[in-house]
């Protein structure tokens, strides 16, 4: 990998902007681990959440971005602080960790050597053998269905749910029974038993 | 490949990702709250996701925003069955902290 | 008749199983009814079998085939049983002789607590002796074999809780399964060279090999081997006389009568391997004449009644094998039967001698029995006139045509001659000898007890025999009295291929045809060495009193102490061996392999004991392995390229 230049970068506003909204990704991130009272990790959170879907957007990923704020921040993040609401946390403290010298040897170990891994990776590069994509920037979406010829797209949006809907499709079906799924499976977990609900009064839930 | 995306440094980006998946273990193995190791595992899910984004738009390839399209939708599914495990649990042994549940043990 | 063959082996087998598997719920003489019958009836079936059969005129075997048993390839081997003269004849004997046996077991073993355990054994006895003389191929045969090894060494040490009976089972099961080996060899070589286990292929295969005379000796050997331990040859002999430890009717039916025969039935069964090895047969006359004088003199000077039988049994064998030896299958078949009427009828007598005497089996504390028991005394003084040799009692004939046969033998006839004769001095001097002092000398019995004769069930099987044993020996007569020669008319065909083969290959041993006057002479000399035995042993041991051969100084000492063998083999091989045992037992097993292999183990114990920790049960520890797995697989994808 060539030697990365900083000299017209550094006034450059996406630039700027990458380094910030990073700096908040991060830095919110840790205070989601270390964060002792658990409702206040989880606004961290949904900060880290807005500042990813920021990078996005300045990445142009417009749609991702979008979706990264409705179903992360939105949806998942409401599901979080609802089931901490439900739960009633009270703040704690850190694992069993801070107290195991063995688990904390093996875990700066491994913190060090993801950080080694992470920095010679950007350094030297990984190996990797170069493809030539579907074209990103093309307006011309070829897709493989016969006789249809070709889909014209415009924008981020609808380059994806091209893509999505084509090549994808098959996917895209089996997440939707996964969804549902899930959905059956979340109502079935979270079901008090019938049974129970007779025999005890004084429910926590 | 492009090196940069809208100025940004590809490595810049992925660096973040790997700062971002490292937190997201960290708070797996240090934190004793399960709904804190639910949080941390959404942290590593958008490390990867930033990862899929980056990479879609340095090899100028639309996959990789489809997928990131597609591992939210699994994460919104994951959030639900792994919310309701943890109420059970919690029903179950009036707790949130993995390390009593020792269970697997024998 | 033929055809229910099957029948013949198979009813023992139900009456092993019957009294076997209910030796606790029935009655004792009901079991002895069983078991009895149970060998009775194939003697039936035999005997219409044989009329069936005309073995006089027919030839060709008779073959039933009962099942296939084990079949891999081009090797089969079947549940099948060939019929022809040797088997009938062998058949006609161990029925015979076996349902008298166990007529007698009736009476005998009365009152004793292992009855039903005993007729089972026995039955089972039978049914694997049939087995073995029956069957149409090798494996089959080697079944019973190892069967009446099994059985014998189950009825050697009935009595199992005497060790001195446990240990003579062991001791018997052990040099048999010495000889064994040579059996499993033999056979090996047989299939390997003939390609086939069944006899009549096997004859017909190698009439058709020219090279198998070179390979003929070698397996001879093998089977000779095998034959010396069943048959009790110097030196596989020892078992034999501690095999007295059973009840005295398995020794009449085992160790006198049926099992110790199986080597001269398998040297007769494999005549068309033997014939071809010349050098294997003059070795087998030469074990045969050494065993028959040397147990003869060792028999001379026991005090035990069924040890002087036993001796006696040893050298009468090695008289068959000197036969065998000298190729005169005839002369030793025709031995084997005579000798298992008089022998068994003379171990029965002894059996009954012990049974008036409440369990005394030293002959010192025996004498003038012969006006108290008298059916017992008289049957026992008809077994030594014949055992003996007497004109015109079996053993004569038979013994005379295998000193016949011996003397016109090849160049080393006259020696083993002489040394038959010395043997058959020897074997009149200690029979009588024991009559003598059994039944006519100073009585020494226990006079607490009343001497009383047996129950029918135990004398009428001794009339029986005695019977046998006058009469048997007319079935093969010499040229100068009747000249008779069913036996050999009868053997024939079992032999005729053998002999053919024989004389192409040129290995036929040469009999010279003996002028009438000396075959007289030779006949008349055999009688004249038995008179003069009869007549030494009544001048030492009736006329004088206290007979001066009583005590043991010099020769006689080790002649009393049987040369010693037991203490030779004790110290060359028992010894040595258990040594050995014991230094691999208590040295090399417990203090290098156990520890090798309990410290592989404990090995094991440790690095698990390390790993369970492992398994802590905190979910923090397996996210952390599971890290710590996708960090190893990062490095490898990493440094290997994607």
């Amino acid at each position: 990998m060539d030697e990365i230049i900083y000299m017209n970068i550094e006034s450059s506003p996406s630039f700027l902007l990458f380094i910030f909204f990073g700096t908040v990704t991060v830095v919110t991130a840790l205070s989601v681990i270390f964060q002792k009272n658990p409702v206040v990790s989880a606004v961290s959170l949904v900060f880290t959440f807005f500042s990813l879907a920021g990078i996005y957007g300045i990445m142009g990923a417009l749609f991702i971005a979008t979706m990264q704020v409705l179903v992360y921040a939105g949806a998942i993040m409401v599901l979080i602080v609802f089931v901490l609401m439900l739960l009633s946390q009270r703040t704690e403290t850190l694992s069993r960790y801070r107290k195991h010298p063995i688990r904390l040897v093996l875990l700066s170990l491994f913190a060090l050597g993801f950080f080694f891994l992470l920095y010679s990776a950007l350094t030297t590069g990984v190996p990797h053998s170069e493809q030539k994509g579907k074209g990103y920037e093309l307006t011309e979406y070829s897709f493989p269905i016969q006789g249809t010829g070709t889909v014209n797209t415009k924008g981020n949006v609808a380059t994806v749910g091209a893509s999505t809907y084509l090549d994808y499709l098959l996917p895209f079906e089996m997440i939707s029974i996964l969804l549902l799924v899930a959905v059956l499976g979340a109502v079935i977990l979270a079901k008090k038993r019938l049974t129970e609900v007779e025999q005890t009064k004084d429910n926590v839930l | 490949m492009n090196q940069f995306i809208n100025d940004i440094p590809v490595s810049y980006i992925l660096g973040l990702a790997g700062i971002l998946f490292s937190i997201g273990v960290l708070g797996i193995l240090i934190r004793r709250n399960i709904v804190i190791i639910f949080m941390s595992v959404e942290l590593i899910l958008n490390s990867v996701n930033l990862v899929f984004v980056t990479f879609s738009k340095a090899l100028s390839h639309i996959s990789g925003e489809t997928i990131v399209f597609f591992v939210m939708a699994i994460a919104a599914a994951e959030a639900a069955v792994g919310l309701a495990l943890v109420i059970a649990i919690f029903r179950h042994k009036k707790s949130t902290n993995v390390d009593e549940l020792q269970s697997m043990r024998w | 008749m033929l055809d229910l063959f099957p029948l013949v082996v198979l009813l023992p087998l139900l009456g092993f199983l019957h009294n076997g598997l209910l030796k606790d719920r029935i009655p004792h003489r009901f079991a002895g009814a069983i078991g009895t019958l149970a060998v009775f009836i194939p003697f039936l079936i035999t005997l219409g079998a044989f009329n069936e059969f005309r073995p006089m005129e027919r030839t060709a075997p008779h073959l039933v085939p009962v099942f296939d048993w084990i079949v891999v390839g081009n090797f089969k081997s079947s549940f099948g049983y060939q019929i022809d003269q040797l088997s009938l004849y062998m058949t006609l004997i161990i029925t015979g002789i076996g349902s008298l046996i166990h007529l007698y077991s009736m009476g005998y073993m009365k009152g004793n607590a292992g009855y039903n355990r005993f007729f089972a054994y026995l039955n089972l006895f039978i049914f694997c002796m049939l087995n073995l003389v029956l069957s149409d191929n090798l494996v089959l045969t080697f079944l019973g074999w190892e069967g009446v090894g099994l059985s014998s060494y189950l009825l050697i040490g009935f009595d199992y809780d005497k060790s001195s009976a446990a240990e003579a089972g062991m001791k018997a099961y052990i040099l048999n399964r010495i000889g064994d080996v040579g059996f499993i060899l033999g056979t090996g070589f047989l299939f390997w060279l003939g390609g086939s286990l069944q006899y009549l292929q096997l004859q017909t295969n190698l009439s058709e090999m020219s090279e198998f005379a070179n390979y003929a000796n070698i397996v001879a050997l093998f089977f000779f081997i095998a034959a010396m331990g069943k048959s009790a040859q110097i030196p596989l002999y020892v078992w034999l006389p501690d095999a007295m430890a059973g009840p005295t009717p398995v020794s009449a039916l085992i160790h006198a009568a049926t099992m110790v025969t199986a080597g001269i039935f398998l040297i007769a069964r494999l005549n068309f391997v033997f014939l071809l090895a010349p050098e294997t047969s003059l070795f087998i006359a030469i074990i045969g004449a050494v065993t028959a004088l040397f147990a003869a003199t060792i028999g001379t000077l026991q005090n035990d009644i069924k040890k002087i039988l036993a001796y006696s049994t040893v050298s009468q064998l090695g008289f068959m094998f000197l036969a065998m030896g000298s190729m005169s299958y005839v002369a030793g078949l025709f031995h084997l039967m005579t000798h298992a009427f008089f022998k068994a009828l003379l171990f029965l007598g002894a059996g009954s001698v012990i049974h008036a005497l409440h369990h005394e089996q030293n002959i010192k504390h025996m004498g003038r029995l012969f006006g108290k028991i008298k059916v017992t005394s008289f049957t026992f003084l008809l077994g030594t006139l014949a055992i003996a040799g007497f004109f015109p009692f079996s053993g004569f004939f038979s013994k005379d045509l295998i000193l016949e046969k011996t003397y016109t033998y090849g160049a080393f006839g006259s020696i083993l001659w002489t040394m038959g004769i010395v043997a058959a001095f020897f074997t009149s001097f200690y029979m009588f000898r024991l009559v003598f002092v059994v039944f006519f000398g100073k009585d020494n019995t226990d006079s607490h007890h009343k001497v009383h004769e047996s129950p029918w069930t135990m004398t009428l099987p001794l009339v029986l025999l005695a019977t046998g044993a006058v009469v048997a020996g007319f079935l093969q007569t010499p040229h100068f009295f009747l000249h008779i020669d069913a036996l050999e008319r009868f053997f024939a065909p079992v032999l005729s291929k053998g002999y053919e083969l024989a004389s192409l290959h040129g290995t036929l041993a040469e009999h010279k045809s003996l002028v009438h006057d000396v075959e007289l002479s030779l006949a008349g000399f055999s009688v004249g060495i038995a008179t003069i035995g009869l007549i030494l042993a009544y001048f030492l041991y009736q006329r004088k009193q206290s007979p001066i051969l009583e005590e043991h100084t010099g020769f006689r000492k080790i002649l009393f102490h049987k040369y010693y063998i037991d203490e030779i083999y004790d110290f060359l091989f028992v010894r040595p061996f258990l040594f050995l045992s014991k230094g691999v037992a208590f040295f090399f097993d417990t203090k290098i392999l156990d520890r090798f292999f309990l410290g592989i183990g404990g090995s094991f114990g440790v690095i698990a004991n390390g790993l369970r920790r492992l398994q802590s049960g905190f979910i923090g520890d397996y996210a952390l392995y599971v890290v710590i797995g996708t960090f190893c697989i990062l490095v490898y994808l990493l440094t290997r390229g994607v």
